[in-house]
Formats: C-alpha cells, structure tokens, sequence
C-alpha cells in the first residue's frame, strides 16, 4: 500500500527552482530516506508536504487520496507528522505541555494536567521513549528533545512520520538510539521519511533511497543495491570523497593553555570542572564529547563571554588578566564559531564590513577613528579572490550567501587577523561537502603555518581525521586524552558516555 | 573613480531600493487623504483647511511666507534634535524614549549658564559655546544614566528613560525652577531669570524669529551621518542594532566593548536631544518657564519612523513636522483644532507602520509588468 | 483623624492610584503573553478616559459610558492588531503611531462636542457617593476598612488580575496565548491559530487599558482632561515588566508605584523639621526613583517572552 505519493511537484522561488517536477511513492511500513546536498530542495519538499508551503503545481496523494495540505493544520487531520531540524519546542514549558498543546485534554474551559501527564506516561511507555513528563524542555538535553518532539506527533496519531536531518544534533549514542526508535516505528506499521546528507547512516537504516539534487530527483534506489559512494555520485554529480589528508607537522612551542579552569555557566551550574590542556604550535588538539558535558561552557570561557569562577588561560605565553573577548582576540586569537549567524557574521551588513570586523578599528581600515573605504574595498577584493566567494560582489548583504558561502565570508575574516591560535567550534556544522572540504583544508594549512587548533566538534570523523591528539569532556571533566592512531570511534563513544577512562599524563 | 562607479551600481541592483524613499512619501500621501476623509466626517472643509494649514506652512510661498518659513525652520530645529536622538540610539538597537527628559534637562541647563553671572559676562561666541557644551553635557549624562543602567544593571531602557523622564520633569518643575533657579519675585518673572544678550542665539533673517539653530541642527545632521556611517564607533554601533535579537554577540565576539559603546551611544543621544531643549531657550523663551510646554521627545519618535532612522531622512521629516505645526495655527480659521496637524503626523507614522501594505499596494499599482517576467 | 482611619484611607488612596496603572499593566501582560509589544496603551487610556466620559455626557450614566469606553478600546485594539498581526508591522512603530493620533483626535472632537479646549464638563461618575461599594461592615476593621468604600472599577481591576491569572495559566486559552508568545512557528506547527490568538490577546488587553483610562476619567474624577493618562500608561509598561509578565506581578508593582505616590502625598503633609526642608521635586521623583532603585537592587534581568515583539509571519 502506498501511504504517500507525490506526482509532478514543481516549486518556484522568485529566482529559484527549488523542486523540479519531482515524483515520489512511499509505501506503508517503510523507512524511505531522501538525500541530498544544502539546498537541493529536500526541506523545501517536506515542507510542502508538511503544508507549510503551498507547491506552484503537482498533486499529493495520502493513502491513495489525492489532497490538498494548505496548513500544518491539514497535514495532521491527514496522520501527516514533522521533526523538524529546528525543534519546534517550547523551551519554558513542560514536556507535558509541549506535548498536548494544541490537542489539549481539557476540563471545561480549564486545561487538564493529571490527565495530560497520564497520557504522556502512557504513550511514553508504549513507544519505550522515556521522558519526564514534568520537567521543563529547556532543561533537557537534545537526544531528549527530540524524543519530545517525536512523542509529539505520535500522540496525534501521525501515521507518516517526516525526520529532517534529525541526526545533525545528535550524538552517535543517541543518533544509535534513534535509529532503535525508528525500526521499532516503522515495525509497528508506521511509515518514516528520513531527510539527510549522511550518507553513512542513511545507508544504515533505510529500505530505499530517493537522491536529490538542485532541485531535480537523481533517482531511486534500494539499499542493498548500492552503496555510499554511488549515492555521493549522484548526490553531488562527481565522485567525492571526503578524505582528510594527513598533515604532518612538527609540534612546536606551546601557544595556549587552561589550567584547572572552572566555569559556571549562565544557568548558573559549574559546567566545566578543573580543566587544564595545552596547544601547542602547529597541532590540532580535538575536543571530543557528547553535547552539553561543557563545551559550551570552555568555548565561552576561552573566547571571554563568561568570566570563569576558577583557573586560569594563558594566551601566547602570557597569563590573560581580564578575561574579555577584546583581550582574548589582542592575543592572537581567531574564533569560528558553531552559529556563524548568531555570533559569526553581521548578516544586514555586507561582505566588506563583515570581512573587516574585528579589524575595523585598526590601520589601515581606521585612521583616528574615520574608517577608510579604499582599504577597506581593495582588502574585501582580495579576500572574495582569495577565499572563491561567490557571488564576487563585495557589496552584497551576508544575508543573501549560502550557508557555505557565510562560512567562507567568516574565515576570510578571522584568518586574516593577525592569529596564532584558533578556536574552532563545529566549524562545518550545516554545511554541505564541497564546503566542510574547504574547511578542512584552511583547518589543515593553518596548521602547517604553525597556529595552533583548538577544534571542538561533535563529528568524531571530524576529529579522528583532523586532530593530532583528542581530549573527551564528559560531565564538564577531561576524562581522558587519546590520538586518532591509538583509538577507534567505539573506544571514544564509550569515553564520551563516561564508560572508559584513560589516564592523562600531564 | 572606479570604486565610486561600482558603488553606484551596486546599489541599484538591490531590487526596490528605492522603497526607502518611496514608503514615506505614499505613507505621507495616504495620511492627508486620510485626513481629508477625517474633516469631511466632522462636517469642516477638507480643501479649506489644506489650503491653510499648507499656505501658512512655511513649505510654500504666499502671503507672510518669510514669517512661515522662518518660523517652519525654527520648529524644525526641535524635532530634528530629538528625532536624531531617537535614532541614534535605535541604530545601536536601544529603544529610547528618554528625548523628552534629555531635552528639558538641556534646557534648564541652558537658562542657568544663560543668566548666570560669571558666565553672563562673557563675549558672545565664547558664552554661546560654553552653554551648549554644557547643556549638551548635562543632556548626554541623563542619556548616559539609562545607558549606564542597562549596560551594568540590564534594566531595559525603555523603563528607565520613561523613570529618567518624569524625575527630569520634577526636579526641574518643582524644585529648580521654584527654589534655586526661581527669578527675582520683585522683577514680577515667573520661571528663571532672562538670558543674557551673549547667551541669545543669532538671528539670521531680519524681521524674523529665525536664528542659527537651523544651522547647528544641519550641521549635527551632517554630524551624526558622518559617526554612523564614517566611523569605527560608527560601524560598531550599527553592528550592535544589527544583532539585537542574537544580544548582539557577533560584534562581542569580535571585540566590540558592547557596554561602553551602550553608554556612549545614550550619551550621544541624550546630548542631540539637549540640542533641542537649547534651541528654545536661547532662541525662543530666553528663560525656563515655570510651566514647559513639552512633547518634543515624543514627536522626535515620530519624526525619527518618518526619516527611516537616516539623518538625511530626519532632516526632511523633522521640516514636514514644522511646517504642520506651523500651519496649524491658521487651520483654526477653518474652525479646525491647531492639534489637527498631529492626527496628521500620526497616520503618517500609521502607515509607516503599515509599510508591507504600502509597498504592496506601490508594488502593484507601479510594477504590474515587471513582475510577470521575474 | 485617628491612626487607623488614616492607614485605611491610605490602603484606600493607594488602591485608587493603583487601579489605572494595574489595568494598563494586564492589558501588557495579555498582549505581550502572546507576543504583541503594545505602548500604545498610554493612547488608549487616553481615548478611553475621553469616550468614557462623553458616553456618559450624552446618556446622563457611568454606565453607558464604560461601554463606549470598551468600544473604543476595540476600535483602537483592532487598529493595533490590524497593523501589527494582519500586516506584521513594527509594533512599536504603530503604538507611537496611536498615541500621537491620541492627542490630536481627542483635542479635535473636545472642541467639536464640548467646544472646550482641553477639558470637558463633570458628568455623572462611578466615584461619587451613590455609585461607590459600601461595605460598611469592614468600616472599622484595619488594613480591611481600605476596601469599605472602593469604586466598581478598582475592584474589577482587583477581579481581573484573580481572573487573568486563572486563564493564563490554568485555562487551554492561556496556555495557547503564551505558546504563542513563545513560540509562533511551533504553534503554528501544531494547528494553532496564531493569528487569531494574537488578536484576541491585543483586542482584550486593549479594552483592558480602556478600563485604565475609565478608571481615571470615570473614577477618580468625573471628567476629562487633556493631561489625562500622562504617563500612567507607560508606568503601567513598566509595572508590567517590573512584574515580570505576570498579572500578580504586575498588580505588586502597580501597588509599590502606587504607594509611592500616597507616601509622598502623606510626606508632604507630615514632613517636618529636616523633611520639610526637602523640596516638593524631590517628593514628586521619589516614585520614579524608587523603581530604578528597585530594579538595581531587587529584580534584576527579567525575561520577557521568548517571541516578544516580534513581528510574526508565515512562511509562504
């Protein structure tokens, strides 16, 4: 039985094609997973699916019905339900509350929360998605979140489940989990969409595979009958691989170091507890660990956003007195940050004020306080040369660039200051391959020049391919420091879960 | 020159660019026909009162026109002051509504070193700079205040410019004026004492009030562009107001010293809004009343939403604004309120805030063709 | 006058003071709840205050002049709504755009119907003896003898915040109104009417306000003036905020604002010795002091919705 076909879909943006005549038949009890690369149009599909976007023409059709989804509204009464990548949570209320809402159980005017609560438990207990229904959502961590949203939808009955990118958040052991969730779905009749670029674990749980790209279907395959690196083919119209080339460079003197360094984070809980590490000159050191077991919290500390309660970081050598983002950056450091839109770039601005930020107020983009237009234009020309940003228009918005293309715009900038240390956190996250590839290789040359790296991911690829030695946070503590060529992915998740320790030496 | 070309270019690729220019314009254009609709409802002569509220205006000419002019010019002056100081502060992303305190407080401050005697003694061009330094000090200190609170105490400013406004308002009321700064009773003034001739601002147009405030409120307009767009504060400010909604964590995170710059830029502020509070001291009332006609802060708002937050727009916006009210005395004759012309103002603002269905409605009556092809 | 007659007639003054500024603060609380930035209730007090009265000057009772009252808040809300939720228009930008339109409509129909300029003549009142709550049995009892003598409108003002707090938190409505504060796109997501939510939340903190200017114009006095609201409306924003988008909060805030102002009533009065040397400023500032000094040292951050103030638009 077909539980969702969509015949002919065509989706016009002004000056954008972003669905091209696409047709797709899901079947009953399936996992289907679509792939493609940032911008091929798989958001844009499940979001006409969804309701949320009404398609310039094409048909849908519902367990054989052909209908029209005006409204997310439309999408439910028809058993349609959405993950989307940005959880659609409410951060101060309850689970229960983010559960129910909208399908309130109620009595009379008056919202019923014993019953709600009991619901909850119920559904909770037949699905094996444990939550406390009582607990506030902002309190939660993501893999739990998004169990939120899952049981969401369930409650409503959705019979066809959509999963945007759902693992982008996610840590291996609750992207494993996830995928439990999902089989077990899927085996009590019910219907998954799975949206990822992923290429591995799309290969790991679905039944078939649709390939977008630029808008347009590559084709539709079964898993056994192919494998990842047919599926990037099509992908991306070329064979790819995602090789980090290997970068051997001799470890020089050390540029930065935490000692016993302890931070409260601003939800006031000690996140990070007495850590101390060195990065030495020409060396990426790696931070490993699942979400939330500090990183924010070293990243906030090391940029100078929080002012930490314990310890102390040495920048070039030299202990840093006030602990501000103004004195960390005076010391020679560089910072891609993991939301490029929140804390990276100035989006209304254009790309030769945003290439310049942080620069601006010295020679020769600053005389006496007057900015200087000449040098600053003649020194965007060169960086949208140098770095391939595209569209080569130095005037355009940041607003306006790809995902990829923003990033690009970000490191042409933070490189260009005068550096010896960069503070990368989850440099690649959202992008696509042909972009995380140009950062490994800026990642790698700047290594070669001596800087030192301090790359904090959650992608352990990311990390045993880049790093020279790997340092895992759990629970705000170092618990253990390893190399790529001493370990595997399996040793580090188990050190991530805090299952295995290793010893430091320092 | 190459550069020059290209930014020209630039510009125009960006599609409607020109809706800047042309929001407010319609949303002027709709609010007199709203106004007109308005009249009409309440019985008076829609045409009559046009004619008189913009044949005294000041904007064209016509019998007494150099009074009307002149008189256009020397309220513009005031809604210029605060409409700057509202948009200052906007473009760092604060939403100060603290002009109306700012502004008295530059006027008190004004009437003192005015009168006041070793002061009042001076050669005019010396006396006059000092009593602007110091008004536009005492205003930019108000602003700062709120600057202060909301850097260092994260009180919302909003809160502490209306708190900052009405302790402005009582303490200059009720004590200064009445206790320290009270005139002679025997002279039989009420308010202040006079400025001296040395403290009174210059008049430029015989037979007229008008006097170089016009001039120093051009020249701030020119001023304020110049730090917004020409400057590295300039460029942080503006940074700052971009990224509110992410608490301006880009810009911090490159360096910027956000309190500082929060501070410095209700300082600012505070010191455009004073400008205003002196003009009318020394170039209209020569004293502090005891009862201050006020308001100028809140217009200033209205005129900042007119110009779009751009000195160049608030320059305009703030002359439109004079000219209503100067017009408005003679609407009376029509048997019309003279505050007619603020209902004026504020459909103007109406409909500024309407702008998705004004640039609708230009989209659709100005490019039905074009945006087929797109 | 002995001790106890004067606290309750303190108690009693405050509660006065405090019923414009409370009712302001609700009609924030509602419409920020769900996301809707309103200073425009400074003008809706005003033409409240305004329509109130000449309600009541046409048809000889109060009564008929709240309900002209509440029309206008309507009007005024559905203006508010109209720019803000059907056009996603700067809130901020249309509640100026009103309280500018406020003073020159008002002046305008003063002259027209009253041919007055800037006041109107005294018109029936809930203030006045007859209209006034007797409760003669707390007469003599402390603290309770405050609410011997009230208007209607202080207690409704009272009865709302009870009844606000009950819907906005327990009630599926309130729940809905402050997802939408929230969160709008996951409300949406879940077939909420985030559209209709938000008008509702304007139209109803609207006539909330319009009650705040009544309470002025139709309860403390029986007239209007045209320095009527002067600010109550923005104290009551701040109240509001001050309370922490709640409506307890906001009646606790509105109560110290309140206080403030019958202390330095009662100071000017009683001063004496050092105090009477203090000019009346510093006694009329004191309030406004007051509240800075408060949010210093006492509040700190508050939090307003996640999704205040933001304009909210569908995805198309």
């Amino acid at each position: 039985m077909k539980a969702l076909e969509v015949k002919n879909i065509i989706k016009r943006f002004p000056g954008v094609l972003a669905n091209d005549n696409i047709n797709l038949s899901i079947n009953k009890s399936e996992i289907y997973s679509i792939v493609g690369e940032n911008g091929a149009g798989k958001s844009t599909l499940m979001k006409i699916i969804y309701g949320l976007y009404t398609p310039t023409s094409g048909e849908i059709y519902v367990f054989g019905k052909k209908v029209k989804i005006n409204s997310s509204n439309d999408a439910i009464k028809l058993k349609i339900g959405m993950v989307h990548q940005e959880f659609m949570l409410i951060p101060r209320f309850s689970v229960t509350e983010n559960i129910v809402l909208g399908h309130e159980p109620r009595k009379g005017m008056f919202f019923d929360r014993k019953v709600a609560v009991k619901e909850i438990k119920e559904i909770s207990d037949r699905y094996g998605l444990k939550v406390d229904p009582l607990e506030k959502v902002e309190n939660l961590p993501v893999g739990i979140q998004q169990r939120v949203e899952i049981l969401k939808i369930l409650r409503r009955g959705a019979e066809i489940l959509i999963f945007d990118e759902p693992t982008a958040v996610l840590t291996p052991e609750e992207a494993e989990d996830l995928f439990k969730t999902l089989s077990f779905l899927r085996d009590s009749g019910k219907t998954i969409i799975f949206i990822s670029h992923k290429l591995k674990e799309v290969m790991t749980i679905s039944d078939r595979i649709a390939v977008l790209r630029r808008g347009e279907l590559q084709g539709v395959v079964y898993k056994e009958k192919t494998n990842e690196k047919e599926l990037a083919r099509m992908m991306v119209g070329r064979d790819v691989v995602l090789e980090i080339p290997e970068a051997l460079v001799k470890r020089g003197d050390t540029i930065t170091s935490v000692r016993n360094l302890t931070v409260k984070n601003k939800r006031g809980i000690v996140g990070l507890k007495d850590v101390s590490f060195d990065v030495h000159s020409g060396e990426i050191l790696g931070i490993a660990g699942v979400e939330g077991n500090g990183q924010s919290e070293l990243i906030d500390a090391l940029i100078g956003f929080i002012k930490p309660i314990g310890g102390s970081i040495f920048l070039s050598g030299k202990k840093v007195k006030l602990i501000n983002p103004r004195n960390m950056r005076k010391r020679g450091m560089a910072y891609i940050p993991e939301d490029r839109k929140r804390r990276g770039l100035i989006l209304p601005f254009k790309i030769k004020d945003n290439v310049i930020m942080g620069q601006h107020n010295k020679r020769p983009f600053s005389r006496n306080g007057i900015l200087n237009d000449m040098a600053i234009e003649s020194f965007a020309e060169k960086k949208v040369e140098e770095f391939d940003i595209r569209p080569r228009d130095i005037y355009t918005k940041a607003a306006n660039l790809s995902g990829g293309t923003q990033q690009k715009v970000l490191l042409a900038r933070e490189l260009s200051i005068n550096h010896n240390f960069i503070l990368a956190s989850q440099p690649t996250r959202g992008l696509d391959i042909g972009a995380m590839e140009f950062v490994y290789k800026m990642l790698i040359e700047e290594k070669k020049r001596g800087v030192a790296v301090l790359l904090v991911s959650l992608e352990l690829s990311e990390i045993m391919g880049l790093a020279d030695r790997i340092l895992v946070l759990y629970e705000g503590v170092i618990i253990g420091e390893t190399k790529p060529g001493e370990t595997s992915e399996e040793e580090l998740g188990l050190m991530m879960l805090g299952l295995k320790k290793k010893e430091r030496v320092m | 020159m190459k550069i020059i070309l290209k930014r020209l270019f630039s510009r125009r690729k960006e599609e409607y660019w020109w809706m800047t220019i042309a929001v407010p314009l319609v949303s002027i254009l709709f609010a007199l026909i709203t106004g007109v609709i308005f009249i009409k409802i309440t019985g008076r002569n829609p045409i009559r009162a046009y004619e008189l509220l913009f044949g005294s205006s000041g904007l064209f000419p016509g019998p007494y026109w150099k009074n009307h002019f002149a008189e256009m010019l020397l309220s513009s002056s005031m809604f210029i002051s605060t409409g700057l100081a509202f948009a200052i502060a906007a473009k760092a992303g604060l939403f100060s509504i603290g002009a109306e305190g700012q502004f008295i407080v530059g006027g008190i401050v004004a009437a003192y070193f005015g009168y006041a005697k070793p002061f009042a003694g001076l050669p005019a061009i010396l006396h006059l700079i000092i009593v602007f330094i110091m008004a536009m000090t005492a205003g930019g200190i108000w602003g700062a205040i709120a600057g202060w609170l909301k850097a260092k105490k994260g009180i919302h400013e909003v809160i502490t410019t209306i708190m900052l406004n009405w302790i402005a308002l009582y303490l200059i009321e009720d004590w200064l004026v009445t206790g320290p700064m009270k005139a002679n009773v025997a002279t039989g003034v009420s308010g202040t004492p006079y400025i001296s001739a040395t403290a009174k601002l210059p008049k430029i147009l015989p037979g007229t009030r008008l006097n170089i405030s016009f001039i120093i409120i051009a020249a701030a307009v020119f001023f304020t562009w110049y730090f917004l767009y020409r400057t590295t504060i300039g460029f942080e400010i503006r940074a700052m107001g971009h990224t509110l909604v992410f608490g301006m964590e880009a810009p911090k995170a490159s360096g910027v010293n956000i309190d500082r710059r929060i501070i410095q830029t209700m300082f600012i502020s505070g010191a455009a809004a004073s400008l205003g509070g002196s003009f009318i001291i020394l170039g209209i009332l020569f004293q502090y009343p005891p009862v201050f006609e006020g308001g100028y802060g809140f217009d200033g708002i209205a005129v900042a939403l007119i110009g779009q937050n751009e000195p160049i727009g608030i320059l305009l916006a703030g002359i439109l604004i004079g000219a209503l009210r100067t017009g408005a005395t003679a609407v009376q004759l029509a048997h019309i309120p003279k505050t007619f012309p603020s209902i004026i103002e504020g459909l103007i603002v109406a409909f500024i805030a309407l702008q998705e269905l004004v640039r609708y409605l230009i989209i659709k009556l100005v490019v039905p063709k074009r945006s087929e092809s797109g | 006058m002995n001790n106890m007659s004067l606290l309750n007639s303190s108690l009693s003054q405050t509660m006065d003071y405090a019923a414009p500024i409370l009712f302001a603060a609700l009609g924030g609380v509602i419409s920020e709840n769900a996301g809707v930035v309103n200073i425009a209730l400074e003008g809706i007090m005003r033409f409240a205050a305004f329509f109130g009265v000449w309600g009541a000057f046409v048809s000889g009772t109060p009564w008929i002049g709240l309900l002209w009252g509440i029309v206008i808040g309507i009007v005024i809300g559905s203006l508010h709504a109209y720019i803000t939720v059907k056009w996603a228009g700067d809130q901020i930008v249309s509640g100026v755009a009103i309280n500018v339109m406020s003073m020159g409509i008002i002046t305008y129909l003063l002259e027209l119907i009253f041919k007055t300029t800037g006041y109107s003549p005294p018109v029936p009142y809930f203030g006045s003896s007859v209209n006034r709550i007797h409760l003669v049995f707390l007469k003599d009892i402390p603290f309770l003898g405050a609410f011997s003598n009230l208007t209607i409108l202080v207690w409704f003002a009272i009865i709302l915040t009870v009844v606000m707090h009950f819907v906005l938190y327990r009630t599926v409505l309130g729940l809905r109104i402050r997802s939408v504060g929230e969160n709008p796109h996951a409300a949406e997501t879940l077939g909420i009417n985030v559209a209709g939510i938000k008008w509702f939340a304007v139209i109803m903190g609207s006539i909330f306000a319009a009650f705040g200017g009544m309470a002025l114009s139709l309860g403390t006095l029986s007239s209007f003036t045209n320095a009527m609201a002067n600010g109550k409306g923005f104290i009551g924003l701040a109240a509001m905020i001050f309370g922490k988008w709640t409506p307890f909060g906001a009646m606790a805030a509105s109560l110290l604002f309140a206080s403030a102002q019958v202390i330095q009533l009662l100071l000017q009065v009683a001063a004496s010795g050092f105090a009477k040397g203090i000019p009346l400023g510093f006694y009329l500032a004191l309030p406004y002091i007051l509240t800075i000094g408060a949010l210093i040292g006492v509040v700190g951050r508050a939090v307003a919705p996640a999704a205040d103030g933001v304009p909210y638009k569908k995805e198309s």
